[in-house]
């Protein structure tokens, strides 16, 4: 091999790069973010041909017209949100937020059947009735969430596929009982109560104010969960090295299923929020997909509350706005803002990217041969 | 029941699975979990329609030829798949993106965008199309009970199986099968040997992305008759997919019995007679076994059934 | 020399990590048909060199010559079109193939495999190595593993070869195999770069050597031309003179005793079988064995952290069945530097005050942390073990080495324990934080701690250690006092062809005459 072979040189080389400060990395999050929804938003125009500020308004628009309404997908999602991060925290991925909720719900939907008659009958009856469904919503949603993690603990069991499926057990399950309730006449028995709304949140300013009122308590309750307590750092022990937390003494096994008790629980109560305060009644699809949506927003804040809030809100933003656009313009039902929201994802994923590491374009000719 | 239609059935119900997870194994054993399967496996839907059109539009409706439609259907669906794919290899592999995170948004993407285009296209013609790709051999029924359930189905059925064969046969006995699983077992070493682990990986990724976009195509346009199209639960049929790759420990020869299962169980209700309400409890069986079968899969924690050892994890070189 | 014809060439090779130069304007030559020594303690930049050279690492500035023109490396494949060849100190192996199927990786062109086992078994033939190339990867020992290694970068035709620490992980006698097959490459005239930290190794083995220091490049000498002091000061820079000592102590009775351990693999074959042996306080008790033959098991089921059959008493209370938590109750601690230094002990992400907080949040009752008291305690032990931090709130991994391995023993030290276990604490460590090191251990000796100590330098077990346990496959072959003993006994007794117990089976090795277990206990 005396010959010197010619290799070819690489366009760019890629190199980790020192932290950038915070301020930096934010400023290209934000711009990456307002530089692919305009994109996006060109995208929908492409498709509607028409004016394209007037689409931009119509987007805005659309999303505060009803205020009330975006804060409630806000606090939604936000929920969602938290109730998955101690168990991502763990690196236990819980794709189920979605069945967990349901099975919650789908228990409160049915006390509040089978109750409402005994519930109507004095303001007593209707608070207890709303308690034994907060309950047995959060036992419900509890075990759903429990289950995939015993078998995860004990058996090593893939929790990301276990707790996907638990979500379509649980949606089948649901489209059961609705069902059962309706003897088989309908699809489901609609809206539950509506004469006497026993069993219904009472409502105070909005319809949604209460519920958002509850879920930013919590919230609450779960940042300080994580950052001050016992619980929360032993979280994240186990989460950044499972054998050191072994080494110290920790019991993994019953840190990770009391994290996903936790998870239920708080998925329980949203469960219940939506049967006796936000739609009154179910079906397969009340969570839609914000139990994935939620995986996103986790994972994009890093874990961090308060910028899951502001995600929550950017993202309910776009859902409500595009919406709207695709109402104006027909273009079907919130597909259109999924797809939107998936390009502008995207781009963000790619924007991480640089903010982690620094590319270099190297010099094309260099010299070659002897010096 | 009958025995000989309700395996026909399953069969057919199964490719679908199948075509979904042979696309996953092959990423999976490239070291990438991919959970944009459904998604995929919707944008696949989606590029079989197109492709239907646009064969229809060039040649008239009344000019359908069987295996030059099921061409451009396949033709389209895995050109759509793999754009899907591709997308997901940008960020995963040239940008270091999550994997799950990425395979989520990949999922929502997809069957967004198959449902929003979907909705506005022309499906006037796709059951017609449907009649001429779901049909290979005409007089199976000669073969009495064995052609019934072999000879019955669309070419795409029999692609499935014979791709199954061959991804098999690509993994376990060539040089570049020998290739890809070095880098989903240990990138830094495959790396290290001198093979293009990003390149593998694209590879591994589109291929794998655009097999499992037939999937999608599958279900459109052969197995429900192109009836279904925007409604197709296709989102479930891609996790389904998913799991059978963990079902058939990597290996495509197994998920062609395991998808005839996992189908069988899907269209069981239907070949005994419950009530409209028990149906609804019928349908999440398939789920549980699933369930079941990750369960046993991880108790009995067999050698030769364990994922990849890097999969999930990205890769890169200047890792320290 | 310099009639020889310079092979290859690097000009001012620099390399920064996240702003850490690990290289900084480095030159080297290499001639044709030599061994160079690359000598530099760790974290000097040798590892970062040579990956520079194999295509793992792009340089950022700084110029590759091989036969006098300008190579481009960019890829580990560019790096075989130059005939560069490297076998890493991780092994770069895929565990689930056969040894034949690494060999076949990446080549460009096709082979069957049965040429392929034909030329390999050639090639392992005329070096001398006994192997047989169809077993799996995971079934291998270390030193087969490396016999892989070495046979896929000849199979490759490579005339430059690069070994990074290849002696690390093996006895004397393979050793002394190893250096006899370099030897032989050399006189078929490949350029050989050998990396490491051991001077005895470089005066033996090369013809010349190179020195680097904190990345940079202090200089080339013949090593027929210097000797060890003179590398040495080369090497660390400031004249030191530091010397391992044997501390005398007067031991007590035996603190810990354990009798026919067994313990099993995570793949459930055997790790220690049927294991005899005490510690006493106020000593040292090394212990020698090849790499994985069941140390990290053994370390393991001493601190609860596995399950085993056998029987093991402190103080002549039997704790089998305790759990981590309560044997940490009873003074024994563990510090434990696996392959990765921060996989157990310290979670790499939290800060350091977390981390420190490790074995104490659950001291106090309450249902919060409290951060207070242990910043307090974090901001005692920086300036006690001078351990260097940005800030105490920033995540241990972005420590140095040494500085990481200075919060995990004065964590563990600081709980005043009377068992210290601890398995390669000074791997990867920079001279100065390794002698920081011994002297803890000293220091805990003194006041009648009993030690295991687990080791990879049979030099610093023979000169720091009172008795040496041997292991071979997870067996004791014998417990030898260190001033009775000697390398090459050790070598043999590593690799199971001296059994001091089958020899003198009289002297019931392994078990204390003055026993704090009763007779009848044991024999239950």
């Amino acid at each position: 091999m005396s010959e010197n072979k010619r290799t070819h040189t690489p366009l760019i080389s890629v190199f980790k790069r020192e932290e950038l400060p915070r301020s930096k990395s934010i400023m290209i999050r934000v711009a990456t973010f307002v530089g692919s929804f305009f994109v996006a938003m060109f995208l929908c125009f492409l498709v509607i041909k028409e004016n394209y500020f007037g689409i931009i308004g119509t987007m805005f628009a659309g999303a505060v017209i009803r205020p009330w309404k975006l804060l409630m997908d806000t606090a939604l999602l936000l929920a969602f949100g938290i109730a998955i991060v101690p168990a991502f925290k763990m690196k236990f991925w819980n794709m189920g937020a979605n069945g967990q909720v349901l099975v919650g719900a789908l228990v409160s939907i049915v006390l509040m059947f089978y109750l409402g008659d005994f519930a109507a009958k004095s303001t007593i009856n209707n608070i207890l009735l709303l308690l034994l469904m907060l309950v047995c919503s959060i036992i419900a949603s509890v075990i759903w969430a429990v289950i995939p993690a015993i078998f995860k603990v004990f058996f090593k069991t893939n929790e990301t596929l276990f707790t996907l499926m638990m979500n379509y057990i649980a949606g089948g399950l649901v489209a059961y009982v609705n069902y059962v309730l309706a003897e088989g006449k309908k699809e489901s028995p609609g809206i539950v109560n509506a004469a006497t709304e026993a069993g219904w949140f009472p409502v105070v300013v909005d319809k949604y104010f209460l519920p958002i009122v509850i879920i930013l308590i919590i919230s609450v309750l779960i940042y300080f969960y994580m950052s001050k307590t016992k619980h929360g750092y032993e979280i994240s022990v186990v989460g950044d090295s499972i054998n050191t937390a072994k080494y110290v003494g920790m019991k993994t096994g019953k840190i990770i299923i009391r994290t996903l008790i936790v998870s239920g629980i708080i998925c329980g109560i949203i469960g219940f929020l939506y049967s006796s305060a936000i739609n009154h009644s179910i079906n397969q699809y009340t969570c839609g997909s914000l139990g994935f949506t939620a995986v996103l927003v986790a994972w994009l804040s890093n874990f961090n509350p308060l910028t899951m809030g502001g995600i929550s809100f950017v993202l309910a933003f776009l859902t409500n706005g595009t919406s709207k656009v695709s109402s104006i313009y027909r273009l079907g039902t919130n597909d259109f803002s999924n797809v939107i929201i998936g390009l502008i994802f995207f781009s963000i994923l790619i924007s991480e990217f640089f903010i982690r590491f620094r590319v270099r374009i190297n010099k094309r000719n260099r010299k070659e041969g002897v010096e | 029941m009958n025995l000989v239609t309700f395996l026909t059935a399953a069969i057919s119900m199964g490719v679908v699975y199948l075509y979904g997870s042979v696309g996953e194994t092959i990423m999976e054993k490239g070291g990438n979990l991919n959970l944009g399967i459904p998604g995929i496996m919707s944008l696949g839907a989606l590029g079989g329609v197109i492709g239907c059109n646009i064969y229809i539009s060039i040649f008239g409706v009344d000019n359908i030829v069987g295996i030059f439609i099921i061409l451009f259907a396949i033709i389209f669906a895995f050109l759509f798949a793999a754009i899907g794919g591709g997308i997901y290899a940008l960020l995963t592999v040239t940008f270091q993106a999550n994997q799950n995170v990425t395979g989520l948004i990949l999922t929502t993407f997809g069957v967004g965008l198959m449902k929003f285009i979907g909705s506005n296209i022309d499906q006037s013609n796709l059951t017609t199309a449907s009649r001429s790709i779901s049909k290979l051999f005409t007089n199976y029924e000669a073969l009495g009970w064995f052609g019934e359930i072999f000879c019955s189905h669309g070419f795409l059925v029999y692609l499935a199986f014979i791709i199954a064969i061959l991804t098999s046969v690509f993994l376990k006995r060539t040089r570049k099968g020998l290739f890809l699983r070095s880098i989903g077992e240990s990138p830094q070493t495959a790396d290290a040997q001198g093979i293009n682990v990003t390149l593998y990986k694209y590879v591994a990724i589109l291929v794998g992305s655009g097999i499992a976009g037939l999937g999608g195509l599958y279900y459109v346009m052969d197995r429900s008759g192109g009836t279904t199209f925007v409604e197709a639960a296709i989102e479930a049929f891609g996790w389904m997919a998913v799991a059978l790759v963990i079902f058939s420990m990597w290996k495509p020869t197994v998920g062609i019995f395991g998808s005839i299962l996992f189908g069988g169980l899907y269209i069981l209700p239907s070949f005994i007679n419950v009530s409209n309400i028990q149906l609804k409890l019928f349908e999440i069986l398939p789920y549980l076994v699933t369930v079941l079968v990750l369960i046993i899969t991880s108790i009995v924690n067999n050698k030769n059934s364990q994922p990849p050892q890097s999969l999930g994890i990205n890769y890169y070189r200047e890792e320290r | 020399m310099e009639n020889k014809e310079i092979k290859l060439e690097l000009k001012n090779i620099s390399k920064h990590f996240k702003g850490v130069y690990a290289n900084k304007n480095v030159n080297i030559n290499l001639y044709k048909g030599e061994i160079l020594s690359i000598l530099g303690e760790n974290g000097s930049g040798k590892t970062t060199l040579m990956n520079i050279l194999s295509g793992i690492y792009t340089p950022d500035e700084g110029e590759v010559y091989i036969n006098g023109k300008i190579a481009e490396i960019h890829s580990p494949r560019d790096a075989f079109e130059y005939g560069i060849g490297m076998v890493h100190q991780h092994f770069k192996l895929v565990d689930t193939f056969s040894a034949i199927e690494n060999i076949i990786l990446g080549l460009k062109e096709k082979v069957s495999l049965k040429d392929a086992y034909d030329k390999a078994n050639g090639i392992a033939e005329r070096y001398g190595f006994k192997i047989d190339l169809k077993k799996k990867i995971h079934n291998m020992s270390v030193s087969e593993k490396q016999t892989v290694e070495i046979i896929k970068v000849l199979y490759r035709n490579v005339d430059i070869l690069i070994l990074d620490e290849p002696t690390a992980v093996l006895t004397p006698q393979e050793i002394e195999k190893l250096f006899n097959v370099i030897r032989k490459m050399r006189e078929d005239n490949k350029s050989i770069i050998i990396i490491t930290h051991k001077l005895n190794e470089v005066m033996s083995i090369s013809d010349r050597v190179s020195i680097l220091r904190k990345g940079e490049y202090i200089g080339t000498l013949n090593t027929n031309e210097t000797n060890e002091r003179e590398l040495t000061n080369y090497m660390v820079g400031n004249k030191v003179d530091l010397r391992l000592e044997r501390l005398r102590q007067g031991a007590t009775s035996p603190t810990l005793e354990i009798r026919h351990l067994n313990v099993k693999k995570d793949d459930g074959t055997t790790a220690i079988k049927d294991l005899n042996f005490f510690l006493r306080g106020g000593q040292i008790l090394g212990v020698a064995g090849i790499a994985g033959c069941g140390q990290k098991e053994l370390c393991e089921a001493i601190v609860g952290l596995r399950s085993y059959k056998g029987n093991i008493t402190h103080f002549g209370k039997s704790i089998v069945g305790y759990s981590a938590d309560q044997i940490k109750e009873i003074g024994i601690r563990m510090s434990f530097i696996p392959e990765d230094r921060l996989g157990l002990g310290l979670a790499p992400n939290l800060s350091i005050v977390d981390n420190l907080l490790l074995k104490s949040y659950n001291k106090k009752k309450g249902i919060f942390v409290d951060r207070k008291s242990a910043r307090i305690e974090t901001m005692e032990l920086i300036k006690r073990y001078n351990v260097k931090a940005e800030s105490i709130d920033a995540p241990v991994k972005n420590l140095s080495g040494g500085n990481i391995q200075k919060i995990l023993v004065g964590r563990e030290i600081g709980t005043d324990p009377n068992v210290i276990i601890t398995a390669y604490p000074v791997r990867g460590l920079d001279i100065n934080s390794a002698y920081m090191i011994y002297d803890i251990l000293n220091e805990e000796k003194a006041k009648n701690t009993a030690i295991l100590f687990i080791g990879e330098d049979l030099d610093v077990l023979l000169t720091f250690c009172d008795k040496i346990m041997v292991l071979c496959e997870g067996e004791n072959m014998g417990i030898v006092h260190t001033k009775e003993t000697n390398k090459e006994e050790i070598g043999l007794m590593m690799t199971g062809a001296r059994n001091l117990l089958k020899l003198y089976p009289e002297r019931k090795i392994g078990f204390a005459s003055d026993s704090l277990i009763k007779e009848d206990e044991v024999n239950e």
